[in-house]
C-alpha cells in the first residue's frame, strides 16, 4: 500500500510536470488546476499515515493496538512521530519537488495578452511587466490586425512550481494538523474541509479580471521566493512540533 | 511495622476517570507493596483495564494522583519504561514483524535485555522465531508479548488478563514462569485475571474492584482469614434483624440469614446472634466465593 501510494504520487508528479511544457494560460487560470491537482495522491497517502501511525483515538483495530504496544515500550514517542511524519512529508513533497526540478528544464512561460479591450490588455501587460522579474513583451505570431502580443516570464514555470509546492504543502500540513489536533469526534471534518478549501481556492483563484488573486500570489512569490520558502519551512516546523505534542499526548483509550 | 513510602511500587490516591460521562474509575486508591504479586480482580466493566492503562501511562486520570515507581505514569520517560513490563488485555503486536525481528527491535531499547531468557522461553513455549507475528495464534502472540515484557528485566510487571487466551497447559507454564521470575529477580507483579484459581495460585495480595472503586486491597492470607460467611439460623422462628458491622452482603431467607463480612472479633458475631435470638456458624470462603460475594450488586 505504501509503495502504491508512493508510485501514485510520482505518477501524478510527472503528469503535472509534463503539463509545464504547454504554452498557454492553463496554469494561470486558477489554483485548483495547479496545486490541488496534486492533492489527490495526498488524500490517498494521508489516511494511510493517519490510521497506521498516528493512532487516532476511537479507531479500533490493529493500528491503535500496535500503537499501544509501542507506547508501552521504552521507545521515545517523539522519535516515533518524527520518523513517521518525516516519511509522510517526504512522500507528500516528492511529486512537488519533481515539478519544481522539472520546471528548470523549461523555465520560461509565454502568456497571451487578452484582447477583449485595449484597456484590459494594457493593464494586464503592465501588471506582468512590473510584477514578474525580467518579464518582457514578445510580438511574434501577430494576427492580421497585428495585435497578438505575448508576455514572457523567464522564470514563470519555476514560480508556478514553487507556488504549487507551497500551496499544496500548506494543504498537506493543514490536513495533518486537523487529523491530529481535532478531538476524535470531530476528525470527520478533515475531508469536507479539504474539499471546501479546494473549491473556495478555485473560485478565489479563477477571477477573470487581471490580475487574479492567483496571479497576485504568483507575482509575490516571484519576488520573494526565498522568503516564501523560509515561511513554508517555519510553518512546517511549527506544525510538526504541534502535531508531535499531540501525538506524544495521545491516550490509548480503545 | 512502619512502612516507608518507597515500599510501595504503585500508589494511587482517589483516582477517577470517566469517558463521555461514564465513570470508569471512582476514587480509586491503591497501594502495591514492592516485591508482591498483586492479583487485581473485578467483573467485566468494573474499571480494571482503565486502572491498568493509567498505571501503564497510556491514559491520564480525570482527577486524583497516581505514582508508579515514584513517577507520574503519563510522564514516564524511556528510562522509566525500561523498568516496567506491560502486557495488554488486547495485546496486538505489530503484525508486519517476524518474531525474531520484533525481539531484536525491542532488545535495542533495554540495556538489561536477557537474551538467554528469551531463548529459553521461546523453546519452552515452542515458538518458531522465523514466523511472522500475523501468522501466530492469539495465544502465541500473548506468549511473545509476555516474553518481551520479561526479557527487559522489569522492576514492575503489569499484566492485564495475560492468560485469557491461553490453553490450560500454556497457562500453567506461564504461571510457573511468573513464580520463577519472582523467586529469581523479585520484581513486583500486578496481574489482573478472570481466572481466580490462577490468581489464588500466584498472588500474595488481592485487590477487588467493584464499579470503579477498590473494595478490598490486602494480603491474600489476611483476606482468607478474615472474610467469612456467617449463617444465622433458627429452627423455631424466623431470624430477627441481624446487624453485622462491615458486612459486604446479606441474604435473608425464611429461617436463615447469610452474611458475608470481615470478622475481626467473633464476639461481635455472637452478640449479633444473641440479639436476633439465633444460632450462627462461620463458613470459610474460597477466593472465588469472596470475589463473588463482594462483587455482586
Amino acid at each position: 500500500m505504501l509503495w502504491g501510494a508512493l508510485g501514485l504520487s510520482i505518477v501524478y508528479g510527472f503528469m503535472f510536470a509534463s503539463e509545464l511544457e504547454r504554452d498557454h494560460m492553463f496554469f494561470l487560470s486558477g489554483i485548483g488546476t495547479s496545486g490541488f491537482l496534486l492533492m489527490i495522491p495526498f488524500i490517498s497517502i494521508n489516511p494511510l499515515f493517519l490510521h497506521g501511525n498516528y493512532g487516532i483515538q476511537g479507531l479500533k483495530g490493529h493500528a491503535v493496538n500496535s500503537l499501544e504496544f509501542f507506547f508501552s515500550k521504552a521507545i521515545n514517542r517523539a522519535s516515533i512521530f518524527f520518523v513517521k511524519a518525516g516519511a509522510y512529508l517526504m512522500l507528500s513533497l516528492l511529486p512537488l519537488l519533481v515539478i519544481w526540478a522539472y520546471s528548470y528544464a523549461k523555465p520560461d512561460i509565454r502568456i497571451e495578452l487578452p484582447y477583449n479591450t485595449q484597456e484590459h490588455r494594457e493593464t494586464t501587460k503592465q501588471f506582468y511587466l512590473s510584477h514578474f522579474t525580467g518579464a518582457y513583451v514578445q510580438k511574434d505570431e501577430q494576427d492580421k490586425e497585428g495585435n497578438k502580443f505575448w508576455v514572457v516570464l523567464p522564470k514563470g514555470q519555476v514560480t508556478c512550481a514553487v507556488f504549487t509546492l507551497v500551496w499544496a504543502f500548506i494543504g498537506t500540513l493543514l490536513f495533518q494538523v486537523i487529523g491530529l489536533g481535532f478531538p476524535p469526534g470531530m476528525r470527520w471534518v478533515c475531508l469536507p474541509t479539504f474539499f471546501a478549501f479546494m473549491l473556495l481556492s478555485n473560485v478565489w483563484g479563477s477571477s477573470l479580471k487581471t490580475p487574479s488573486h492567483y496571479e497576485v500570489g504568483l507575482a509575490w512569490i516571484d519576488q520573494h521566493t526565498p522568503l516564501t520558502l523560509l515561511g513554508l519551512g517555519l510553518l512546517t516546523i511549527l506544525s510538526q512540533l504541534y502535531c508531535c505534542r499531540r501525538f506524544v499526548n495521545t491516550e490509548i483509550t480503545s | 511495622m512502619q512502612t516507608s513510602k518507597n515500599d510501595y511500587v504503585i500508589e494511587t490516591d482517589r483516582v477517577s476517570r470517566s469517558f463521555k460521562g461514564t465513570i470508569a474509575l471512582n476514587n480509586f486508591s491503591l497501594r502495591v507493596p514492592r516485591g508482591s504479586i498483586y492479583g487485581f480482580l473485578g467483573r467485566n466493566g468494573s474499571g480494571k483495564t482503565t486502572a491498568i492503562k493509567i498505571l501503564a501511562g497510556l491514559i491520564k486520570p480525570s482527577s486524583g494522583s497516581a505514582r508508579v515507581l515514584g513517577r507520574i505514569p503519563f510522564e514516564f520517560t524511556t528510562d522509566d519504561r525500561q523498568k516496567i513490563g506491560y502486557v495488554s488485555e488486547k495485546q496486538i503486536l505489530p503484525v508486519s514483524f517476524s518474531v525474531k525481528a520484533l525481539i531484536a527491535f525491542c532488545a535495542q531499547f533495554y540495556p538489561q535485555w536477557d537474551h538467554d531468557l528469551v531463548r529459553r522461553l521461546m523453546e519452552r513455549f515452542r515458538i518458531d522465531p522465523r514466523r511472522k507475528i500475523s501468522a501466530l495464534s492469539q495465544g502465541t502472540q500473548r506468549q511473545v508479548a509476555f516474553i518481551l515484557a520479561l526479557a527487559q528485566k522489569p522492576e514492575l510487571l503489569i499484566l492485564d488478563e495475560p492468560a485469557s487466551t491461553l490453553d490450560v497447559v500454556a497457562r500453567r507454564e506461564f504461571l510457573d514462569e511468573i513464580l520463577a521470575l519472582v523467586r529469581q529477580d523479585g520484581p513486583t507483579v500486578f496481574i489482573s485475571s478472570h481466572i481466580l484459581s490462577d490468581i489464588e495460585r500466584v498472588a500474595d495480595h488481592i485487590g477487588i474492584l467493584v464499579d470503579g472503586t477498590l473494595k478490598i486491597s490486602e494480603p491474600l492470607d489476611e483476606l482468607s482469614e478474615t472474610v467469612k460467611q456467617i449463617r444465622f439460623h433458627s429452627l423455631t422462628r424466623p431470624v430477627g434483624q441481624i446487624s453485622v458491622p462491615g458486612a459486604f452482603r446479606t441474604v435473608r431467607s425464611e429461617n436463615e440469614v447469610l452474611v458475608t463480612a470481615r470478622i475481626k472479633d467473633e464476639s461481635v458475631i455472637a452478640q449479633a446472634a444473641r440479639d436476633a435470638d439465633a444460632q450462627y456458624e462461620i463458613i470459610d470462603l474460597t477466593l472465588e466465593d469472596i470475589f463473588v460475594e463482594i462483587s455482586r450488586r
